[in-house]
């Protein structure tokens, strides 16, 4: 019944936050109808966009599920952003310098080590919280704002391509980029990978004993400590489990995509991964369909963009409104009493 | 009819955050300048009935006549307009602000826009002087005992012009000296010409102090009238509708011998988060089949105590042994395993969590031991048919094992909590106010578990601000005053109530005595 | 050099004050409004594009405040009435102001990136005669912008209004007790409410300091100010003065950063981590201070 609620509130969040977009758009374009028909068909109408919009739920899946496993040990990771890109340097720098080694190898120990880096970055913020409880939400988010102008300053300058147009690392050898899938898209394994990474994660937060510790530490931290669980351990390893999904989302999309790290590539997969996991409710199989709405949501806009006049950043709006709206718990009750107040006229 | 100052009549409630009807028309006839009784049980609805009546809770149903008129209101403001004011159970202050601040929140007073404290402060002196209430209105809230916060709860409510004065359990948290000091208050006010509706589950005091009573059961009024048409028995018997011997006295001196030692505490010190000390120089002894019972007033450094023997607060000084292994440096978890068991004071924040399942309840202190888990991944099987054999045993009363424990009954809230905790086999219990806010039937359950680990052979150390409770467990009595444990005395019937009181007030200290002797 | 250093910290120190002394009363009603750096930017884009349309300063930082204000509305009703996560609703309002503002300069002015008002009427710098003579104090208490001298006094009207009124008790009532305020008839609802409309309201003067002394628009100009104010909020405690200290701190992060810019050969990315490195090392300094020895 609970879930059927949730349903519910979620359809409707996602409905508002659709109207208001179709509402920009027709304020916004010279022709709405094409626009529109742009926005919502656009990303299926051939498998070069389709392709693209699964490829851009990739890194969505993760950095959701990175923040899902957070958000249930009551935690907000908002480093998530920085994460993403710091791994995704320290993957690059490896994959450009441990060339000798074997590929498949070389994949496994940048994964590793590049997933890791992230996994620290927010390890820090869940130690300072449990030592001192310094505000997670806070400091995980200033270590961000410092990291990202860190990597911005590598790939601006010491790690920086010459060759390169803009600031973007050299690439990385093209043996080690994950097959393509639907090509020309740029739809690549690497969402096995992730589909893959969903069901472990399932695994561990619904059927482990350390699952059941973030889960339990999240729902009340005294009854959590007062029943044995190590409250510091799990808010530092939760966090740090957080990070490393945030790593491996940076990671993964610089070998499916781009091959390189680029500056500034990351814009968004950390916030929008904090949306996917508050519309899936922190539940790691639900991170996938909700990684695909926003990524339809990207996709139907930057189509939108091409094909009509509108600006890509009417994604941004209508994610905004599912931001504002996912939480609310209140909707359902106010739509009712709306509809009452119709009918009572 | 007209001879009622205020009538409640046929009220309903049904709150929407859990769907419970908390009254199902009740009524409430109070006569002017009369101390008026509400009684029931827990959960009989009285609170909800005053909260309605002062505008803090709508009602869903029903009429409220005051002085002849019909009063509808929907917010406290209005209540106090009206003359209705309410000193609740747990008090509403500011902790941060001063009396005076607290007592004019509200309706302060101003002089071109700004707070003029001054005119403020001497109506608060004035009104002192009429009650008998001396209070110092510069002082931080923070700094006054629970006597004294109650004072000034009661003088927000007369700043306020209260006509109608409702007071909610205002015993509950006072020493027999506090008790006589409000009872003499209440008389005063009384005299002034206030009605007063005083609400308690203590029927001593609701014969002595009160003029007419009302029996609440299940959120409807079972019967109303004057106190001396009723004995204690009597309005016993309509607030439970059925007559239940909840006490049960152990045999004190059926021991002659000093049981073997469980559970050794040696000159412990506590320190709280602002490093003030709240826990000094505890030596405490439990040994084997042996209740000691804890008396003291609420924070006098009870939860300190119980808190650092479960490992939950870091002690800054002594040693914990338990069955002759030093405990003081172990983790919670560590603790447990060694065979402490503890049923805390905050049953809803620590003792459960609330917006978890039965399930998760009963099996969040053992999910990781080999019969429910396995390298790391949860056995599901085990740890149901485990979980069902508990609800049973304990016959916890749940539609669900996969229903949140905060949709069940206090009662069994606290069946949930003992039955994990007892069925660990644990050594030594740390029980604290077990039967807080219980009805009778849950009250006499968790004494027949407490007195089934006794006989166990068990070890157990019980906490209770409720000296019947006490004096009716225990072998061994402790008082703790300030942080101290003041007094350490051999239950028997000649050990009055008035003695411990002495000792909880701080007024008489016999513990450096009993330290030789030992 | 050292006056123009604080020169320079009290400028930087500006937008950082103001979002605080909003962030404050919405801290002192009980809740964390982590929106205050989408209101900041929000209000940076509009009130030097209506500025520039206008012609007319005043009408640009209304317009600005206006449309914080109304982010503030949004916030307090999803978090009030419709029982939305409050911190959600701060990241939607982050999140919102991000895409909005990109889509407004794009739409209105053509450009995604930093868009020059030229026409607009920049925000002077205000001499006080007779102070800016006085050597040394001079440069410290004189030669700001109108906002600036704002700031300090609406500093000063906050503290009178928060420890000195039936309001600011109300307020500070609801956000330690709300029990307590509600059983003597306080309205949490509409304290909260206020704080958050409030809140907006600074947040947008905020804003219109970052974008008007400019005469431009950058996208994301704001750059973490909004949460170093609310960083600057916690660490206050709830009091005035120490707001203006920590957000003086703040300021001088962010002058210090500049300073060494021009003079030193240091990367400026490095040298732009010290505002936010400052502010994470108070906050955790801030954090043992008050824990002491309390173990967990």
């Amino acid at each position: 019944m609970n879930r059927g609620l949730n349903l519910i509130k979620t359809l409707i969040t996602i409905t508002i936050s659709l109207v208001i977009g179709i509402i920009t758009i027709v304020l916004t374009s010279s022709e709405p109808l094409t626009a529109i028909d742009a926005f919502f068909r656009g990303p299926f109408s051939n498998s070069y966009f389709f392709g693209n919009m699964l490829a851009s739920s990739i890194p969505l899946i993760l950095t959701g599920l990175a923040a899902s496993v957070a958000f249930s040990a009551s935690n907000f990771n908002l480093g998530l952003e920085g994460q993403v890109y710091f791994s995704a340097l320290v993957g690059t720098y490896l994959a450009v310098n441990l060339s000798s080694l074997p590929a498949f190898l070389l994949i496994i120990i940048v994964l590793a080590v590049s997933s890791l880096a992230g996994g620290l970055l927010a390890a820090l913020s869940g130690y300072l919280k449990a030592k001192w409880n310094v505000n997670e939400l806070i400091s995980s988010l200033l270590v961000s704002y410092t990291i990202i102008y860190v990597t911005d300053f590598f790939v601006e300058g010491p790690f920086k391509d010459p060759m390169a147009g803009f600031s973007a690392s050299p690439y990385f050898s093209n043996d080690l980029m994950l097959s393509k899938i639907l090509p020309p898209s740029q739809l690549h394994t690497g969402i096995f990978i992730a589909v893959g990474i969903v069901i472990f994660m399932y695994f561990v937060c619904k059927k482990s004993n350390l699952g059941f510790e973030i889960y339990i530490t999240g729902r009340n931290k005294h009854f959590s400590k007062y029943a044995g669980i190590s409250i510091g351990k799990i808010m530092v390893i939760s966090m740090m489990i957080s990070g490393i999904l945030a790593g491996l989302a940076g990671m993964i999309d610089v070998f499916g995509i781009h091959g390189r790290v680029i500056r500034g590539f990351s814009a968004g997969y950390g916030w929008n991964g904090i949306a996917v996991a508050l519309i899936a409710r922190s539940n790691p199989i639900l991170v996938i369909p909700a990684a695909l709405f926003f990524a339809f949501l990207e996709s139907g806009a930057n189509v939108g963009s091409l094909l009509s006049d509108i600006t890509p950043e009417v994604a941004r709006i209508i994610q905004s409104v599912v931001f504002y709206l996912v939480t609310a718990e209140g909707l359902l009750a106010f739509i009712k009493s709306r509809k009452k107040v119709k009918t009572d006229d | 009819m007209e001879e009622y100052i205020l009538q409640m009549k046929n009220i309903h409630k049904i709150y929407e955050s859990n769907n419970v009807a908390a009254l199902k028309g009740a009524n409430l006839l109070v006569k002017k300048s009369r101390i008026h009784a509400l009684v029931g049980e827990n959960g009989a609805g009285k609170t909800t009935m005053m909260k309605i009546l002062c505008g803090i809770e709508p009602k869903n149903d029903g009429e409220i006549v005051l002085d002849g008129k019909k009063l509808s209101i929907t917010d406290p403001r209005q209540g106090f307009k009206h003359g209705l004011g309410m000193v609740h159970q747990h008090f509403r202050l500011i902790e941060d602000f001063t009396i005076a601040e607290n007592i004019a929140l509200g309706i302060e007073k101003t002089k071109a826009g700004f707070i003029d404290q001054e005119t403020v402060e001497e109506k608060i002196c004035r009104l002192s002087n009429e009650s008998g209430l001396i209070v110092t209105p510069e002082m931080k809230v923070k700094n006054l005992s629970i006597g004294e916060k109650q004072k000034v709860e009661i003088l927000r409510v007369l700043y306020r012009g209260a006509k109608i004065i409702i007071l909610d359990e205002p015993t509950s948290v006072l020493t027999e000296q506090e008790t006589e000091e409000l009872f003499s208050t209440i008389r005063t006010l009384k005299n002034q010409g206030k009605t007063i509706i005083f609400i308690s589950h203590k029927l001593g005091e609701v014969k002595e102090i009160s003029d007419d009573i009302t029996i609440l059961r299940n959120g409807i009024t079972v019967e109303s009238g004057n106190i001396r048409s009723y004995t204690k028995e009597r309005i016993s018997y309509l607030m439970v509708g059925e007559e239940i011997n909840i006490y049960r006295k152990t045999n004190f001196n059926d021991k002659k011998e000093k049981p073997e030692t469980l559970l050794e505490v040696k000159s412990l010190y506590v320190n709280d988060q602002e490093n003030a000390e709240r826990v000094s120089d505890a030596n405490i002894t439990v040994g084997k089949g042996e209740i000691v019972g804890i008396a003291g007033v609420a924070g006098n450094g009870q939860l300190y105590l119980t808190e650092s023997l479960m490992g939950l607060v870091k002690p800054r000084k002594g040693k914990i042994i338990l069955c002759n292994e030093e405990i003081t440096h172990l983790t919670v978890r560590q603790r447990r395993e060694a065979g402490l068991s503890y049923i805390p004071e905050d049953r809803m924040k620590v003792g459960v969590s609330t917006s978890s399942s039965v399930l998760e309840n009963l099996i969040a202190t053992r999910y990781y031991k080999k019969d429910f888990s396995n390298k790391g991944w949860l056995n599901y099987g085990n740890t149901l048919s485990f979980v069902k054999s508990l609800v049973e045993k304990s016959r916890i009363k749940t539609p669900s094992l996969n229903i949140k424990v905060g949709m069940l009954s206090g009662g069994n809230i606290q069946k949930v909590i003992i039955s994990r905790e007892f069925s660990s086999d644990p050594q030594l219990l740390i029980v604290c106010e077990p039967t807080w806010g219980l009805d009778v039937r849950s009250i006499e359950f968790v004494y027949s578990s407490l007195i089934k680990m006794k006989e166990k052979n068990k070890g157990i150390l019980l906490i209770s601000g409720n000296l019947d409770e006490i004096l009716n467990l225990s072998d061994r009595i402790l008082v703790m005053y300030g942080g101290k444990i003041v007094a350490s005395l051999e239950n028997s019937s000649k050990l009055t109530r008035a003695e411990i009181g002495e000792y909880m007030m701080g007024l008489r200290s016999n513990e450096k005595k009993v330290c030789k002797y030992e | 050099m050292i006056e123009d250093f604080i020169h320079t910290t009290i400028t930087m120190m500006t937008p950082i004050l103001l979002a605080a002394i909003g962030g404050l009363y919405t801290d002192l009603s009980g809740m964390l409004n982590i929106g205050l750096e989408g209101m900041m930017l929000i209000s940076a884009f509009i009130s030097v594009y209506v500025t520039s349309i206008t012609q007319n300063i005043l009408l640009g930082i209304l317009a600005g405040i206006g449309i914080s204000v109304f982010l503030g509305f949004v916030m307090g009703y999803l978090s009030l009435k419709l029982r939305a996560n409050v911190f959600v609703a701060g990241l939607a309002t982050n999140l919102f102001a991000a895409g909005i503002t990109v889509f407004l300069s794009d739409n209105l002015c053509g450009s995604k990136g930093t868009v020059f008002f030229q026409d607009a009427p920049k925000l002077s710098v205000i001499e006080i005669p007779i102070i800016d003579k006085i050597p040394f104090f001079g440069r410290i208490f004189s030669g700001y912008n109108a906002l600036t001298y704002l700031s300090i006094i609406l500093l000063i009207v906050s503290f009178y209004l928060i420890f000195r009124t039936p309001y600011g008790y109300h307020l500070r009532a609801v956000g330690k007790n709300e029990k307590t305020a509600h059983s003597v008839g306080i309205s949490i609802f509409r304290h909260r409410m206020i704080a958050f409309l409030v809140s907006g309201l600074f947040a947008g003067l905020g804003g219109a300091a970052l974008s008007l002394p400019l005469q431009t628009f950058v996208g994301g100009m704001t750059n973490g100010r909004g949460w170093i104010a609310l960083v600057a909020v916690v660490l206050s405690q709830g009091n005035p003065i120490g707001l203006f200290i920590s957000s003086f701190v703040f300021g001088a992060a962010s002058a210090f950063s500049n300073t060494l810019q021009a003079l030193t050969a240091l990367s400026p990315k490095l040298l732009l981590t010290l505002p936010f490195v400052i502010t994470l090392v108070a906050m955790i300094i801030y954090s043992v201070r008050r824990n002491k020895s309390y173990e967990r």
